[in-house]
């Protein structure tokens, strides 16, 4: 049951991927790199996101074996890291949880409490997260392409004066550095899919691997270069990037602040990528604790209360984010991967690959369709 | 089996549930309560406040079945604009909606303040869109606010209309609220805003008797926005001419569009219509001398006697249009450089060519320091 609530196939992981690495680097980030590397912010983003993906090669390296739980490492090796794992997801929810409440009940709604907004938020999030990465990149496939749909439909009505003299001269001083060590907290969420176990790819996935790889190292780093080349040094008051580079388009005048399409994508985007660190979260939990429901709603109640609590506002949730904490879930998230992968190769050199039909075959799991099996495996 | 499947339903059901039940605990005016706003205008008023006047549309009145709607103005002051706003809303029986406020009208004594803190507060507020126009008045925004245009339900919803249809002509120097802290934010710290001239029209229509009830025509205007101010956002407001702004207009855009009027030698005035136009500014390093570039596409006018084409002008022809864009070019450099106010950016394109390397990014004075060297106007006729 566990192997298939976390099974993810090549396609699913790329998509994931690519969501959970956008959704959170368009809204607020940029203007808080703003407020640091002033119009040097499109370069911190850029090398931050480098490391990003390194990092996500060895995930991506580790999940091909089977994931953390599968690994024949020692126990104890397992729940240190998953304790890492569960402190790393608790603060990034915190973090992105409260850039969502900030939004909805800023930009969306007139009158709407935190309280109201997390009263709908948590239930779905909790029963999203419990069901496992299966079912969170499955809803992801589904919404994917109006997501694809709702960007494209920005990019083609767009109608920005984008001045890349704004851009320019390139400095390449410490504010560049001091941006990316300030809003570490933002960068790295990949933690989560050490519990995922990734079917293997063929060599077309593999063309399409490094596609979604460039996507997810130019989207972010273009909605930088569109901010800044719009806003210039405006660009640090500028909340929301998404949503503000959004209304450029040539039906702003009718549809006023808000631009639908867009603000659906990402409230998708958001569901998934909460569900996805959430699902870290309650995974760590089960394993640590008892492996039931409960766990999950627990866990649960416990991030509510907390942000309810004691984030309370944006403005504590940043002072958090950016306060020594950072070190410790940039620390988790960087180097945890890397020592999974190192004690893999001392404890368990011989580990095999995985494959799905595996699963389908040894456990009598139905309702997954595997994929082919490369030829050198069968 | 039908215990997961009833569970399953349940939870289900549940999380239905809490997003319908968070939709009806939000407390949403109706429309019937609510106002929206289409534009606003912002005065200094004596006493050191901002006078606030907003131009708002009521959904549930007008005269449905001629399609019109009832608009009306009111006013109220603040210490700041968010006092202002909460002011009028408190003021007023209905919930008033700034999204859709399409144009903000600038007074002339507002304009003489300290107007960033204002405008920051507008690009920072998630209630107004930052592409919604500036426009600077001659007298008091709310005058301009109240007028009623020839063409148009109300004046903001014209200039608006005016402005989206004219912003890439020559002359027409348009600003958004984005616009104006993009321009504060570079290295001059100032800008220039549009100004807009009401021009009374005579209609012909005779007077209406002095008794016999009935109220008199409004009157109507037309709203001219080829002018404009630059404005070093300290208090500093100048006004300029229709010469200095369309000098402007050719520094600072891309122009597609608008008519060149140019004398000829024998003292006539002949037109040509600008088809393209691009402004590049060069400098060279530890040098104070500004050259122009400017590549303009033209299309000859109908009075121009003879053949229309490329090689229909002579070179005394061509020379006049130069001068044209010349003069213009020259007069717009003079205001900025004699008032300090880099309204067309030169601090900013030396600072981005340059970068570290330009010694006087620290001197709040650059601008007088350089000199407006050779305008080179390239022109290519259709």
């Amino acid at each position: 049951m566990e192997e298939r609530s976390n099974l993810l196939y090549v396609k699913q992981f790329l998509i994931m991927c690519f969501v959970s690495s956008l959704s959170y680097k368009v809204v607020m980030l940029p203007q808080y790199l703003c407020k640091v590397a002033e119009r040097q912010a499109y370069l911190t983003m850029l090398y931050l996101m480098t490391i990003e993906l390194l990092m996500l090669g060895i995930v991506y390296g580790l999940i091909k074996k089977g994931g953390l739980l599968t690994l024949n490492i020692p126990k104890p090796l397992k729940k240190i890291a998953c304790v890492l794992i569960l402190v790393s997801c608790f603060f990034k929810s915190t973090t992105f949880i409260t850039e969502t409440l900030t939004y909805v009940s800023v930009s969306l709604f007139e009158y709407a409490g935190w309280t109201y907004i997390i009263l709908a938020l948590l239930p779905a999030l909790c029963y999203l997260g419990n069901k496992g990465i299966n079912t969170i990149s499955r809803t992801c496939q589904i919404i994917f392409w109006f997501m694809l749909c709702a960007l494209l439909f920005s990019f083609l009505f767009t109608q920005t004066k984008l001045k890349i003299a704004s851009l320019t001269p390139i400095i390449l001083n410490g504010t560049i550095f001091q941006g990316g060590d300030k809003h570490l907290m933002w960068f790295g969420d990949f933690t989560p899919f050490l519990f995922a176990t990734l079917a293997p790819s063929s060599k077309k996935n593999r063309i399409i691997s490094a596609a979604t790889m460039a996507l997810i190292l130019v989207f972010p780093t273009f909605t930088m270069i569109a901010l800044i080349g719009n806003y210039g040094g405006g660009a640090e008051f500028v909340s929301n990037a998404f949503s503000k580079l959004a209304i450029y388009n040539r039906i702003s005048s009718i549809v006023g602040t808000v631009d639908f399409p867009i603000v659906c994508a990402w409230l998708m985007m958001t569901i998934i990528k909460l569900s996805f660190v959430m699902c870290g979260l309650f995974n760590s939990a089960k394993y640590l604790f008892k492996d039931n429901g409960w766990t999950s709603v627990i866990c649960s109640l416990a991030l509510g209360i907390f942000i309810m609590t004691v984030i309370v506002n944006q403005d504590k949730a940043y002072a958090l984010a950016t306060s020594w904490v950072r070190y410790i879930v940039a620390a988790i998230e960087y180097l945890l991967p890397m020592v999974i992968y190192i004690a893999m190769r001392i404890y368990d050199p011989n580990h095999e690959k995985f494959y799905s039909t595996d699963i389908a075959r040894n456990n009598k799991i139905t309702g997954i369709t595997a994929e082919p099996v490369p030829k050198e495996a069968s | 089996m039908i215990n997961i499947i009833t569970k399953k339903r349940l939870t289900f059901a549940l999380i239905i549930f809490a997003m319908v039940i968070f939709e009806t605990l939000l407390p949403s005016p109706t429309l019937g309560d609510r106002s929206i706003c289409v534009g606003f205008a912002l005065d200094a008023a004596d006493d050191g406040q901002i006078l606030l006047s907003v131009q708002v549309i009521h959904p549930m009145g007008g005269n449905g079945a001629q399609n019109q709607n009832e608009y009306s103005v009111v006013s109220a002051k603040g210490r700041t604009l968010q006092e202002a706003f909460t002011n009028i809303n408190t003021s007023m029986a209905s919930v008033i909606s700034y999204a859709h406020s399409v144009v903000i009208f600038l007074g002339n004594d507002f304009l003489k303040t300290d107007i960033v803190p204002t405008l920051r507060f507008m690009l920072t507020s998630e209630h107004i869109t930052d592409d919604t126009f500036l426009i600077g008045c001659e007298g008091t925004a709310l005058s301009e606010l109240s007028k009623q245009p020839v063409l148009g339900e109300c004046s903001s919803i014209a200039i608006q209309s005016i402005l989206q249809h004219s912003y890439l002509e020559k002359g027409v120097n348009v600003l958004t609220i984005k616009d104006f802290y993009t321009n504060y934010t570079k290295i001059g710290k100032c800008t220039f805003i549009p100004l807009v001239k009401s021009i009374k029209v005579e209609d012909g229509s005779p007077p209406p008797p002095s008794s016999g009830g009935g109220t008199p025509p409004e009157d109507k205007f037309l709203m001219d926005v080829t002018y404009a101010t630059i404005n070093d956002c300290k208090g500093q407001n100048i006004a300029l001419d229709k010469k200095q702004s369309s000098g402007l207009s050719y520094l600072t855009k891309s122009i597609k569009g608008g008519t060149l009027i140019y004398t000829r030698t024998d003292g006539s005035l002949t037109e040509a219509y600008i088809d393209k136009s691009k402004p590049q500014i060069i400098s060279k390093k530890d040098s104070y001398s500004i050259d122009i570039k400017i590549e303009m596409n033209i299309k000859l006018g109908r009075n121009i006697d003879g053949p229309r084409g490329k090689d229909s002008l002579t070179e005394s022809q061509k020379q006049e249009i130069i001068n044209t864009v010349t003069d213009d070019i020259t007069a717009a450099w003079n205001i900025c450089k004699s008032t300090g106010i880099d309204a067309i950016q030169i601090g900013e394109h030396l600072y981005s060519k340059h970068g570290l390397s330009w010694k006087d990014k620290d001197n709040p004075n650059y601008l007088s320091l350089y000199e407006l060297g050779n305008i080179e106007v390239k022109l290519k006729f259709y």
